[in-house]
Parts: C-alpha cells; structure tokens; sequence
C-alpha cells in the first residue's frame, strides 16, 4: 500500500549552507491492512518522512509510491487520509465547514458528505460543536476535528502524525479504539509516534527510526514470540523464616516475610517453585519477563 | 476548475470575515462622502471635485484592501501550516494560488461595487442625474487592482507580509512612475542606460494605463481602445505574474 524506496532528504542549514541528511535512504513496504507504527525519539525524522509521503516537500532521491501510484500523483493522494502532528486549519470556519470545506477538495459528491458529517463528528467526540469557529477549539478537540477531516473521503491508507498528541488519556483510548476498527474494516494505517505503549496496543509492525536511518523493523507477533529473559517468582513465608539459599540457577531478594526469586529459564523456575513449596512457602504469582517493545527502542537507541 | 473555484470561494470567506476589510471599505466610503462638503467649499467645481475625489478614494482604498488582504493570504497559510492540509489533499499548487488570487478578486469585487454604488450616490445627490462613465474609470481600477494583487500574492509566496507590503506599495508608486521611464529614453537618446530603463519599463507594471480618471471626468475622448487595452494588458500581466508564483510554490519545500 505504502513503500518508500532508498529515500534521501537533506536540509541546508546555516549561514554558509550546510547540507545536513534528515532522512538516509530510507525503504519501507507498509502491506494492505496493517497498522505500522513509525518509532523514533524526536528529530529522528518521522515527521519529514511524512511530509515526502505527501509530497509536501521532495526527497533528493529515492521513490515512493502509494497504492502503486507515484506519491507525486493526484490519485495517489486520492487514497490517502492525513492527520498531521500539529492541528494546522483556518480558524475562521466551523467545525462543520471545515469538513464541508475537505470534502469538496477531495471532490464527494454534497449528498454523500452531508449524511458522513455528523457521523464522523460523533465518532470523534465533537458532536454538537460542529457550529462553533475553529479559533475556539482546544489542542485536543483540533486533533479530532483532524481525524474526522482525515476520514472525511473514506481513504484506504491513513497516515498519522503523533495522532495521540495533544489528547487526554480518554482521547487516546477512544482513538486507539478507532484506528482498530479502521484496521478491522482493513484500512492501512502508517502512524508516527514516541509512545510506546500506544504503539504496542494497536500497531502489527513497527519500524525503528533514529537519525534518519530506519534501524529496525519488526513485527508486534515477533516481539511476543521472543524468548523469556527471566521468570519472576513472588512468594510469602506464612511465619516460617525464609531459606538462606536461593535454588540452582536463581537469584533473588529476600525480605522478612516475602521473597522475590528470579530465574532464569523454565527448568529452573520449576525448581524454584518447588524449593517454595518445600520450604513451606506460599506462591503469590509467577512472571516471566519478555523483551518489550520499550526494551528493544531502548537497545536500537543505545546502539 | 472545481478545486479552484472551491478554493477562492474559501478565500473569499476568510477575507470577509476580516475585520481589516471592513474598517478599509468603512473608511473609503465615509472618505468619497465626505468629498460632497469639501466640494461644497469649492467655486463651480464641485461635481467634478466629488468625482475626482470619489476615484481617487477608491483606488487608494482598492489598493489598501489589495495589500492588507493580498499580502497575508499565502504567507499566512504557509507559516501556520494549513497549507499542509491543502497539499495533502488531490490539489494542484497552482491551483492554489489561482484559487487564492479568484477568491481575492471577488472581495475586490465587492469591495469595488459597494464603494461604486456610494459615489453613484453622492454623484446622483449633486447632479441629479447619474454619470454613467464613471464606470469606464472604475473598471480600469478594478483591473489596475488586479495588476496589484497579482503581486502581492507573488511577493507573498516567498517574503513576509511586511516585506511584501512594502514591496507591493513600491510597485504600485513605481507603476504610476514607469511611463517616465520610457520618456527619459525618448528625450535622451544617447544615455547608455537606456537599454536597462527600458528593460525596466517592459518588466515593471504600468498602473498609468488604467489611469482613466481625469478623462472621464473631463469628459474628454479616450484613445481609440484604450479601454480595451488596458483590459487586456491587466489579464496578461497577471497571468504572467500568477504563473511565476505557481511555479515559485511548485517548487518550494514546505518545511
């Protein structure tokens, strides 16, 4: 649906310019209905990979194409849907011309976005203010009124910029609950974000940016997938003082009435559940430990 | 044509919702009404006084409405982004800026016709009768306002609104100025900078082709198609100057 092929953007800077890459040969194949989500921390160059998709300014080389359509293309922009990071509209309309406003430029016809309107506004929250001037929105009722907008011509690739920017956790979970119904009805959904726990919950692949340079890509199922590190196991005394030694191949911290032990693979956390039980012991639970997707952010960010 | 049209229709709406716009056209028509007690001071010259005065408020405040709406109209949409969320969309940039430049012609055109109907009036309460030539003159400050907002939309595109403000106000001084250039190269011959006088001359607009005031009031003949003319010359100097904009925003990265 989406792919950038060994894409380069350089900005010049400065008095005497300086050529400096914000984007470094950059490829991605976002598929048919998935929702990727574009990680990086900020200044990786998720926003100016964006602005190339749409064409809002040019890569110095490379190629991208939407829907197999040259990104440059009218009808490649026809199937796309945008929500940028800031809420960029004239404050002068209503919520209500505003959309008016998207919907001719995308060329509906006036039955069709009359009857989609108010639809769209409820499923964005901003039901009954669809007569009130853009100026007095908040940052968050803009971000809706952006993802309406984005949805107005009922595209089949969205692509959002930090769409959870500017929301309160209740927006953010009725958003994430919207990208998944998107996803269900199997529209491509390419978001950029540094939450990572947004991008957990809703995303099938992410790709790692940093510096310009995509420096993982990976899917959601492989992260799941990947080995324990450790198993943690709680456990309580009933009275009993707790053993001096921890069982093979464990560690662990010892407190008065309770004990954490760490293990480290499944042979020995069964080990350690039966020294528990041997010892007269309670289990309170037991944890393993994957590789979150914090974890390899982190790891792809140190390297 | 529907982008287009769905574009200045847009921009048409964002200008008369400017309170800028209003205070302008407020004070132009308060401006040729006032011109019936100043002429009441004057000796026999009073209808031609309230038309000359009348004119002229209406290409001074032509122009300030050009330059305070003109200047603001891309430039704004650039710094705070909603051009992004027309770029995004399946639009031409130079639909655009021909979107823009329409929607601007309109409130012109409004602004225009309101201060016509005002001094049709005052010129109705002197003379009892109305001029109808007065509307020769008006068309051609209407086209002259064309010229003007052409560049202030092109200067717009790349500069800020103050830059582009003062620019606009020198093109318009230097286009009621330009036909001298080409007398100094007919009254000097010999100068060597002819060539870049006139090159100037070429390049620069001149507003004095639209300039039909005092023969209307006057009632003196015009040159056979100059009205014509000077149609003409105001399209083809704006076509010219919209396409360098277009292609000045077809090229620029919207950072």
């Amino acid at each position: 649906m989406l792919e950038l092929q060994n894409v380069q953007k350089s900005y010049a800077t400065g008095l005497f310019p300086k050529k400096v890459p914000a984007v470094r040969g950059l490829s991605l194949h976002v598929h048919k209905g998935e929702v990727f989500a574009f990680l990086g921390p900020n200044g990786a160059g998720k926003t100016t990979t964006i602005k190339l998709i749409l064409n809002l300014i040019f890569p110095d080389s490379g190629k991208i194409f939407i829907d197999g359509l040259p990104h440059q293309q009218k009808d490649a922009r026809k199937k796309v849907g945008y929500l940028p990071d800031q809420p960029y509209f004239y404050d002068y309309l209503t919520a209500r011309e505003y959309l008016i406003f998207s919907a001719q430029l995308y060329n509906l016809p006036r039955s069709l976005y009359l009857e989609r309107i108010p639809d769209l506004l409820e499923k964005v929250g901003l039901q009954g203010k669809e007569k009130l001037q853009l100026r007095k929105f908040s940052r968050g009722m803009l971000q809706r009124l952006g993802f309406a907008q984005a949805l107005i011509h009922d595209p089949d690739l969205l692509i959002l910029d930090e769409p959870m920017g500017g929301l309160d956790p209740i927006g953010r979970k009725e958003f994430r609950d919207i990208i998944l119904e998107l996803k269900e009805q199997g529209k491509t959904i390419f978001f950029s974000s540094h939450i990572l726990s947004d991008a957990e919950v809703i995303s099938d692949r992410v790709g790692i940016l940093n510096r310009g340079e995509l420096v993982r890509q990976t899917s959601l199922a492989e992260i799941f997938d990947l080995e324990v590190e450790s198993i943690e196991i709680s456990c309580r005394w009933n009275g009993t003082p707790p053993p001096e030694e921890w069982p093979p191949n464990c560690t662990g911290i010892r407190q008065e009435q309770q004990s954490t032990v760490f293990a480290s693979d499944e042979q020995s956390a069964q080990q350690a559940v039966q020294w528990v039980l041997e010892n007269k012991g309670r289990i309170v639970s037991v944890t393993p430990h994957r590789k979150t997707l914090e974890d390899i952010f982190m790891e792809e960010m140190q390297n | 044509m529907k982008p287009i049209w769905i574009m200045a229709k847009n921009t048409f709406r964002e200008t008369i919702r400017d309170r800028v716009m209003y205070n302008i056209l407020f004070f132009a028509i308060f401006i040729i009404g006032i011109s019936l007690v100043i002429s009441s001071w004057s000796l026999n010259q009073q209808v031609k006084l309230v038309k000359d005065f009348g004119l002229a408020a209406m290409s001074i405040f032509g122009l300030l409405i050009a330059i305070f709406i003109g200047i603001r109209i891309v430039y704004q949409d650039t710094e705070r982004r909603t051009i992004y969320m027309l770029v995004s969309k399946p639009i031409g940039r130079w639909q655009i800026i021909l979107g823009k430049y329409t929607g601007l012609l309109l409130t012109v055109l409004v602004n225009v016709v309101v201060m016509t109907i005002s001094l049709l009036m005052v010129d109705f309460l002197i003379e009892t009768h109305i001029d109808w030539g007065l509307l020769s003159a008006v068309l051609l400050i209407f086209f002259e306002i064309m010229v003007v907002i052409a560049w202030a939309l092109f200067f717009s595109v790349f500069t800020s609104p103050m830059l582009s403000a003062i620019l606009t106000v020198l093109i318009f001084i230097i286009g009621h100025l330009s036909p001298a250039l080409k007398l100094f190269t007919q009254l000097h011959p010999e100068n060597t900078t002819n060539g870049i006088l006139l090159f100037l001359y070429r390049v620069l607009p001149n507003l004095e082709n639209f300039n039909i005031k005092t023969a209307v009031v006057e009632h003196l003949a015009l040159p056979p198609g100059a009205i014509t003319n000077a149609v003409l010359y105001g399209l083809a100097y704006s076509t010219i100057l919209l396409i360098f904009s277009a292609q000045i925003l077809e090229r620029r990265n919207l950072k």
